[in-house]
């Protein structure tokens, strides 16, 4: 038990538990079960949240403050964005379904209905720590080891369920590509590296400031490809089209008690972390440019630019076509990943406010959803299981015909989450569109607006697409009503108070707009 | 390289107290703090149990334990932070500074070094300070402490010595 003990708390110390892993994991007679085990993690990373929030109202660090040697920087959007994260975090540790001696009997039918990995809340601790160092880093160095902590955190995360064909081979795609992108940040670090003798982001970024680049083979041309290449790298890992290839694949097949952690966690530090770069240039007045024939070509911003229509347009299409669920989502994500990389590109007060706030709303309606989708899963599969070795997992969209007659609050829960995405006012997701579009035809990005204002139009449709399946398709019984066993109490007020928050948003918006309104003059105003 | 300087409402103390000075800095209010996180997580972790049952077969008793750990460990570092803060100046700290004035200014009287002893050089200081200034704004992810005897903690040492002188004479 005090080894236990010792494992857990130099776990919580997060760096320490980096050299506390191996050891303990080979540990017996550890006398908690996963469950708790996975308990005691959210209640963890409740604490995290509550030691970041306490240093949140701290007014002088807004402009950010240099910590270990200038490695990292505290400012008041990472405190922010930290706690915005740990308490994600700790949401997503919750949705299981109740231990019942049918579900503990067939665990191996239904794998991941309830925690039976250890290791499980540990590469969830590992990840957290990687992610919230990596919304503080300011060195090239710090950057790239705290994104590999969390990036071989969430690999192995993927892959923990072994005795699932898919997750093993998902989670090894999410490796091989995972490891590629991870190469390009390192190459384009290795550049800048080599052509200004400087790793941290202040300074690199003071001589770019110098002036503009004419060529990009001499003076600092091959910093700004190097720095293109670590932006191309990034892209690659938040799934921005035309480098999301590998995220579908993923979600689809790894359990979605998995899913729900990689489909939000990872981008939320990433997106940040490529504004506190683009912030980085604002303040120093830098820029990633070229001369192209005397005319300032913004490569950072194009490249943004391009990233996000080709999301947009790719999220959309391709979504349509989609018949499983958790593809769809994916594709989803996609689309929304373009309206965050547009805000981040047009780079006003008004578009980095939406930013954050778009951040925000679209991590707590997709958290919402997943949490949704996995209860629908238990309902569904939790005594049975999947016929197709997919544990309790629902995989089709078909596998939720007139679930509204068996589950109405579920239903009612999911339609108001896909309307949220949808952009359906007076929902939360309506207003993070809206602020998007507004800062971006605001500051004369008609085209880009158009766009996005069609697919959000056409990506309506797909999520309507479910909430026909579920509300007006005819009903199947797959499990034995009898048996069939509720969610727990927690998911379930999870997901109460998730689809509660999204819905009366509208009455009391200041709490969070406020919030982001001032996180956003803070990046601007120092 | 001085420690970047910030705006602080209330006079600064130390910029980088040693961990010794923040625990003995800190006011009832903190060790209530400390008290409170430490009952938090395994009070959390009962009602959790006690809404959904995990229905293991050793209990939660081992579970509590290792919560309880957690949540002293976690109401330390609240309680740390708070007294950190008012050492850097950033909350009301009027009792701090008149006992910072009392005992540097004894310190000074006996001609003893203000922040203790030290065999390290000057650059090994600074360099000591560098890594944990601030520190502790991120204690959520690292627990990192100041345990050196530093000589750079952002204030004028010699406001202690000139009272010291003015008195003497």
């Amino acid at each position: 038990m005090c080894v236990s003990m010792l494992y857990f708390a130099l776990t919580v110390m997060l760096v320490l538990g980096i050299f506390s892993l191996m050891t303990a994991v080979a540990l017996p007679n550890v006398n908690i079960s996963p469950v708790l085990l996975t308990r005691v993690a959210s209640i963890v990373l409740l604490y995290a949240a509550a030691l970041s929030f306490n240093a949140l109202d701290i007014q002088a660090i807004g402009s950010g403050v240099g910590i270990y040697s200038g490695l990292f920087q505290v400012s008041s959007v990472s405190q922010s964005i930290d706690t915005f994260i740990f308490l994600v975090g700790a949401m997503i540790l919750l949705p299981w379904a109740p231990v019942t001696n049918s579900v503990m009997a067939g665990a191996r039918s239904v794998f991941s209905a309830v925690p039976t990995i250890a290791e499980y809340p540990l590469m969830i601790l590992f990840t957290t720590c990687g992610a919230t160092f990596l919304v503080s880093s300011a060195d090239l160095v710090s950057v790239y080891l705290s994104i590999e902590l969390q990036s071989f955190a969430v690999y192995i995360l993927a892959t923990l369920y072994r005795d699932s064909e898919s997750a093993t081979s998902a989670g090894l795609k999410y490796f091989l590509l995972g490891g590629l992108s991870s190469a390009l940040i390192l190459l384009g670090s290795v550049l800048v590296y080599a052509y200004t003798g400087l790793t941290n982001l202040e300074s690199i970024f003071t001589l770019l400031s110098v002036g503009g680049v004419e060529n990009l083979t001499t003076g600092l041309g091959p910093c700004i490809i190097g720095l293109t290449i670590m932006v191309v790298g990034f892209l690659f890992k938040v799934s921005a089209a035309p480098f999301h290839n590998w995220s579908p694949d993923v979600y689809d097949g790894v359990p979605t008690i998995v899913t729900t952690w990689l489909a939000i966690m990872p981008k939320i530090s990433i997106f940040v972390l490529l504004l506190e770069l683009q912030s980085g240039f604002g303040f120093t007045g830098a820029s990633l440019s070229l001369l192209v024939d005397g005319v300032p070509f913004d490569v950072w911003k194009n490249l943004l630019l391009v990233s996000s229509l080709l999301s947009l347009i790719i999220g959309t299409v391709v979504g349509l076509a989609q018949y499983r669920i958790k593809r769809l989502f994916a594709y989803s994500t996609i689309s929304h990943v373009g309206f965050l990389l547009l805000a981040l590109a047009v780079n006003s007060e008004e578009s980095i406010e939406s930013f954050l706030f778009y951040i925000v709303q679209y991590s707590i309606t997709n958290l919402n959803a997943f949490l949704i989708l996995l209860a629908f899963g238990y309902m569904l599969y939790s005594t049975v299981g999947r016929k197709d070795g997919y544990g309790t997992d629902v995989q089709f969209i078909s596998d939720l015909s007139g679930q509204f007659r068996a589950n109405p609050l579920l239903g009612l829960a999911l339609t108001l989450t896909l309307f949220s995405m949808a952009g359906v006012p007076p929902l939360v997701g309506f207003f993070g569109k809206q602020m998007v579009l507004y800062s971006a035809v605001h500051s004369g990005y008609y085209f880009m607006s158009l766009v996005a204002i069609i697919v959000s139009v056409i990506s309506a449709s797909y999520y309507l697409k479910i909430v026909r399946v579920i509300h007006f398709d005819a009903y199947t019984n797959v499990q034995d009503a009898v048996q069939a066993p509720k969610m727990t109490n927690v998911h379930s007020f999870a997901i109460a108070t998730l689809t509660m928050a999204i819905t009366l948003f509208v009455f009391k918006p200041s709490i969070i707009l406020n919030s982001t309104s001032l996180l956003a003059l803070t990046l601007f105003h120092y | 390289m001085p420690a970047q300087d910030v705006p602080r409402p209330y006079p600064l103390i130390d910029s980088d107290p040693h961990a010794g000075r923040v625990i003995r800095y800190m006011r009832s209010s903190d060790y209530g703090v400390w008290a409170g996180a430490t009952a938090a997580g395994p009070g959390l972790l009962y009602l959790y149990e006690k809404v959904d049952p995990s229905k293991y077969r050793h209990g939660i008793n081992p579970a509590l334990r290792l919560t309880t750990f957690l949540g002293f460990a976690a109401g330390f570092m609240l309680a740390y932070q708070q007294s950190s803060f008012r050492l850097w100046g950033l909350k009301e700290n009027q009792a701090e500074v008149a006992r910072d004035k009392v005992e540097m200014s004894a310190l000074a009287k006996a001609g003893k070094p203000l922040y203790g002893e030290t065999d390290m050089s000057d650059y090994l200081q600074g360099v000591a300070a560098r890594n944990s200034t601030w520190s502790q704004l991120k204690l959520h992810a690292m627990p990192w402490f100041n345990l050196v005897n530093h000589n750079q903690h952002g204030v004028d040492n010699s406001k202690y010595t000139s009272e010291t002188s003015q008195q003497s004479s």
